[in-house]
């Protein structure tokens, strides 16, 4: 499989696992009462979820520690979106006050990059150890005897 | 806070429709960003507020803008929840299994959303 085609899968998997998770989301708020919860599981990680574990599983805990950093600053961005959205909906009605929003979210996500790109802790991308070098066979045999 | 299966019956298949294919859209573009910008930069839409976008425009037409509001409001406690959850992320995953440190992740998230909730409204009363 080339490296384009390994690409492409790993974009239609994210994909579909989001689907999936964004659905299973969507029906515990459903079923949950009381019904004003409703706007909490809006922001529940269901995409982060699914992205992250077809990212473990295609290209490493590397790679997931990296989206994790750089979902650090998105949540930022998105708190301020919320933050935003109240007056601009209030304001605006729902689809340019929405949009406008998300354009704020964009702004505070691109300042966050430009400025804390390791995100919000700082930690910096390592590889995972790997497994201990083991000794390449064990010497059983017993140690020389002493003549003298 | 209960659970009923019944409600599940309630919303129309489209709704079901719509919000798988936006589920899929967002990460179909993280993807699509981590392939070209590296992971990190894909990383910023995880947290992009595409669901809640088109839950605000239906709820909005369906029940008016002051219900779209409220909802809002509320997705303030699971955004906070949502930088709890990539932290615990960052911290664990390279530490413990993926599974569990994305396990305790969505409970800090559940835990930190809810209990913010619970405090900022019972503050309000």
């Amino acid at each position: 499989m080339s490296e384009m085609t390994g690409q492409i899968v790993e974009v239609v998997v994210k994909a579909l696992a989001g689907g999936v998770f964004v659905l299973a989301f969507a029906a515990l708020t459903e079923m949950l009462t009381p019904k004003r919860l409703a706007g909490v599981f809006c922001a529940s990680p269901s995409v982060a979820l699914a992205s992250l574990i077809v990212t473990a599983a295609i290209t490493g805990v590397p790679d997931v520690l990296a989206s994790a950093q750089g979902m650090q600053i998105g949540a930022v961005g998105f708190t301020v979106y919320c933050l935003v959205a109240v007056p601009l909906l209030r304001r605006w009605g729902a689809w340019r006050g929405a949009l406008a929003a998300v354009a704020v979210w964009g702004v505070v996500v691109a300042a966050g990059y430009a400025l804390a790109p390791q995100g919000l802790l700082g930690v910096r991308t390592t590889a995972v150890p790997g497994p201990r070098p083991q000794p390449a066979a064990l010497d059983l045999a017993p140690p020389p005897a002493r003549l003298s | 806070m209960r659970l009923r299966l019944s409600e599940l019956r309630r919303p129309p298949k489209r709704d079901w429709v719509a919000r798988f294919a936006f589920g899929a859209g967002v990460s179909a573009l993280a993807g699509v960003v981590s392939v070209l910008a590296g992971p990190r930069a894909g990383g910023l839409f995880l947290a992009f507020p595409a669901i809640l976008l088109a839950s605000v425009t239906l709820i909005a037409k369906e029940e008016g803008v002051r219900q779209a509001v409220q909802d809002v409001g509320g997705a303030i406690f699971g955004a906070l929840g949502l930088i709890g959850f990539a932290v615990v992320v960052t911290l664990t995953v390279t530490v413990w299994p993926l599974w569990l440190s994305l396990t305790i992740a969505t409970l800090s998230w559940a835990a930190l959303s809810l209990a913010l909730y619970a405090i900022v409204t019972r503050l309000r009363r």
